[in-house]
């Protein structure tokens, strides 16, 4: 009975289901390449919807688009490379809870090209700027501060580049 | 996104360039003092010590296919080529020069742009990247010396013995 099963290509779907509470139907052969997912799948519990309670609507819809192009053997390597780029061609907000999602469902590819692109867009930016962006509010005194830049004058050198995406 | 979890943000900091690091320090005390943390310092340095050998082996093997050894070792320099054949040593070079400023990181290229020999290229990027330090060489022997199997699976151990090993050896090569 299992050879008879595994025989054939059978197809398993998945339901995904975002906090907004809206399902996603999806293969479980893509599915499986978040880590998370995987091992519920692993431990049976996958026949019923699968809540994602951290990750909203719009950001799975990425997640899943990501997954489908990473999983398909009929994608070649270019297109792979361009869908990529284009990408992390998101919104730096975007590709944030992208990147949260990536943490959560444990998919590794998908966290370094997020954590990448990420790296990327903010390395030149100022600390007012990288507060703005993760929403934190600064806890230094501006005592504190002034100790901090004259610890490593150099790092504020240049062109520092003061927009919010 | 309050909250932004400690780890995703430490992935991003692993990949961004010192000076920025000095930069983000500003940003908040836990920002501060995940970028001061020492296992994070080390991480962060290993990163880029790792990353030139490896990638300075897998060059070596690629230009050593298509016979090209010579232009980064220094062995083929233009002096010893005649007047008819210098336009091809220059044509061999600029081929070998395009293939490393193809497969170095964007922040690089700048640097080496400008230049137009690809061994002084291939050397200056030698003398940059590839430190042996001696604390790096010290933390490995003590690594050796102190490694246990714990819990692990024998092959796993080996594994990681083996590792060690050829770190250390190409660090700190037996002489001869």
């Amino acid at each position: 009975m299992a050879e008879a099963s595994s025989s054939i290509t059978e197809k398993f779907f998945l339901t995904l289901k975002s906090s907004d509470g809206d399902e996603f139907v999806l293969e479980e052969s893509i599915a499986i390449q978040s880590i998370t997912i995987k091992n519920m799948v692993e431990d049976g519990c996958s026949s019923s919807v699968i809540p994602l309670s951290k990750v909203d609507t719009e950001t799975l819809i990425k997640v899943i688009e990501y997954m489908k192009m990473h999983s398909s053997t009929s994608s070649n390597e270019e297109e792979i490379e361009n869908f990529d780029k284009k990408f992390v061609s998101n919104s730096i907000n975007t590709i944030l809870n992208i990147l949260e999602a990536a943490n959560f469902l444990d998919i590794n590819n998908l966290l370094e090209l997020c954590a990448e692109a990420v790296a990327n867009r903010i390395k030149n930016k100022t600390p007012e700027a990288v507060r703005k962006i993760f929403n934190i509010t600064s806890d230094f005194t501006p005592e504190e501060e002034a100790e901090i830049r004259n610890e490593t004058p150099w790092a504020f050198e240049g062109n520092l580049d003061h927009s919010l995406d | 996104m309050n909250n932004f979890p400690d780890d995703i943000v430490v992935d991003i900091l692993l990949k961004l360039p010192v000076k920025s690091l000095g930069k983000f320090k500003l940003v908040c005390k836990s920002w501060r003092s995940l970028i001061e943390d020492r296992q994070f310092i080390k991480q962060h340095r290993d990163g880029c010590q790792k990353n030139y050998s490896v990638w300075s082996r897998a060059m070596r093997i690629a230009i050593l296919g298509r016979n090209k050894l010579g232009f980064i070792n220094g062995s083929c320099k233009r002096e010893n080529y005649g007047p008819n054949l210098v336009d091809l040593w220059g044509r061999c070079n600029a081929i070998v020069f395009s293939w490393i400023m193809n497969c170095v990181s964007p922040e690089l290229l700048s640097g080496i742009v400008y230049s137009s020999n690809a061994y002084v290229v291939w050397k200056d990027l030698k003398e940059r990247f590839d430190k042996v330090d001696g604390s790096r060489i010290f933390r490995l022997h003590k690594e050796i010396a102190t490694v246990s199997q714990e819990t692990n699976a024998i092959v796993t151990y080996y594994s990681k013995f083996r590792s060690l090993w050829t770190e250390f050896d190409s660090l700190a090569p037996t002489p001869e």
